[in-house]
């Protein structure tokens, strides 16, 4: 059941991010276009204008993007949940569970090619940008490399654990999973936010903005009760030893709030579903 | 005879406002086609909903096949909600589809069999269909399976008299012997010789469970009659 719920849901939501996407996708070939050219050389103030013009909507439609597909897992969950779309979901013969990681794994997916789309477009952008004068391709390869091996020289000396409290490879690991889990905790978080919202007697999409805000600020003290006394004794001993233990502490918090959203997603369709 | 429903002091209330559903007890059996009847505001669609998992009781039980609502019930509960649910981008052969997908018991011969005989092109869109076709699409569906409850809430209140009287025709065609039919309606005339037994709810209070047989011969006169005897303004 769980393979069909997904079938459908990806039917459902494809269209939009992917129209997006290559959206972006025509914005960067725009880009690079403008790049390469090196209109601002040309001696013309309105050809100009347009390259600065083509250059400051790439730059907002990639903050636009990275917005659409968050925005519209949260309108295609609460459409297809708990509206009148709810009256077929929650009569299939289907656990509750099965509908919000159906879900959940087609958002994801479409949050993951996103993010993966405004790398790409970026990386390509700056590549256009490096090699428009005319530079040799590979010195700008051979640049970027050095740069990397820099990094990794640093990254693995004894002196990084030393001042930052974690070592090489957890740190890379971490920041892995940071990436693969993030995504997958925002969603998470949106689907709790407006579940809660349906506890509301009225205006329920209000309430899962004020769910939202609430989580969000809920999640901001835990921090800072967490990170107070740490950023303290780093001010206090000009050391950032305690990097690495926040490195840990962040992750297992993601873990912690995504699977407690999961469930009270789940509890709430549950035991406290109320369709208008 | 054995209970195909069991409900047990169902009560729901909606917020501060009166109970909409008032410590209600019903038992259904199988095989019998059953009208829900009573005003607007009665607690038809609330009780229905409840049925169907859509709505938590404030308190009591309903038991089908002697489960609560679940993926258990909902594979042998077909259901007609009394409004528009089907996702408006999907073409009338893709829900056909989506139910055979997800329902065992959905037959997709008995779908097209009856698409066709109410001309209705499964190529289309719903968004591009009437109100009343929607409606008939959706009742196909629904009809479609062979369950052991069908829940059909105001399953001809939108469609025009020719219609209806096909739709009610397939109704006693397309379900078994030991399958019931939970019907809500106010349009008692159209329906009252297909059933066998009527629920009347007032205020979200049982007024009356009866076979239609026995209220015919105790009160004398027709179902509509005592219907509008007992709601009159």
């Amino acid at each position: 059941m769980l393979s069909k719920l997904i079938k459908y849901e990806w039917r459902s939501f494809w269209k939009i991010p992917a129209f997006v996407n290559l959206f972006l996708f025509i914005f960067t070939l725009f880009g690079i276009f403008v790049l390469r050219a090196q209109i601002w050389e040309i001696d013309n103030p309105f050809i100009q204008a347009m390259g600065m013009f083509v250059l400051m909507s790439y730059y907002i439609s990639i903050i636009v993007i990275s917005f659409v597909t968050t925005i519209y897992t949260a309108v295609r969950f609460y459409k297809n949940m708990y509206t009148d779309e709810g009256y077929l979901m929650h009569t299939l013969p289907v656990k509750q569970k099965a509908l919000i990681f159906s879900k959940l794994v087609v958002s994801y997916v479409w949050t993951i090619i996103t993010a993966l789309v405004i790398i790409f477009s970026v990386v390509c952008l700056i590549f256009a940008a490096a090699t428009a004068s005319g530079a040799d391709m590979m010195s700008f390869f051979d640049s970027v490399g050095d740069i990397l091996i820099t990094l990794l020289e640093i990254m693995t000396s004894p002196e990084f654990k030393e001042t930052l409290g974690i070592s090489f490879v957890p740190f890379v690991v971490i920041l892995v999973l940071d990436c693969i889990l993030g995504p997958l905790s925002s969603i998470l978080t949106i689907y709790a936010a407006i579940s809660l919202g349906q506890l509301f007697q009225k205006h329920k999409v209000f309430g899962s903005i004020i769910s939202y805000i609430g989580i969000y600020t809920v999640l901001q003290i835990v921090n800072y009760i967490v990170q107070a006394p740490l950023m303290f004794s780093t001010a206090l001993n000009a050391s950032f030893t305690s990097f690495g233990p926040l490195m840990y502490f962040s992750l297992g918090e993601t873990i912690l709030f995504s699977v407690g959203f999961f469930f009270l997603t789940e509890w709430i369709m549950k035991k406290k579903l109320n369709l208008d | 005879m054995s209970s195909l429903v069991e409900i047990r002091e169902l009560t729901k209330a909606y917020g501060g406002k009166a109970l909409a559903v008032n410590n209600l007890n019903l038992d259904l059996s199988k095989g019998k086609i059953i009208g829900l009847l009573g005003p607007n505001g009665s607690g038809k669609t609330t009780l229905i909903k409840m049925m169907n998992g859509l709505l938590t009781p404030t308190h009591g039980s309903i038991l089908i096949n002697g489960s609560k609502p679940g993926p258990e019930t909902k594979a042998v509960v077909s259901y007609l909600p009394e409004r528009t649910y089907l996702e408006s981008h999907m073409k009338v052969h893709e829900l056909v589809e989506f139910y055979s997908d997800f329902y065992a018991d959905f037959s997709k011969e008995k779908a097209y069999s009856m698409l066709t005989a109410l001309n209705i092109d499964s190529n289309a869109k719903l968004k591009v269909l009437s109100k009343g076709t929607k409606e008939k699409v959706q009742l196909i569906l629904v009809m479609s399976r062979s369950a052991d409850l069908y829940i059909l809430d105001e399953p001809i209140a939108g469609v025009d008299p020719a219609a209806r009287d096909y739709i009610l025709r397939t109704i006693i065609s397309n379900y078994n012997e030991n399958a019931t039919i939970l019907l809500s309606t106010h349009l008692i005339s159209d329906i009252e010789n297909i059933l066998d037994e009527v629920i009347f709810l007032k205020y979200g209070q049982l007024i009356c469970h009866a076979s239609v047989d026995n209220l015919r011969q105790t009160k004398g006169k027709s179902v509509d009659a005592y219907f509008r005897e007992v709601f009159a303004c």
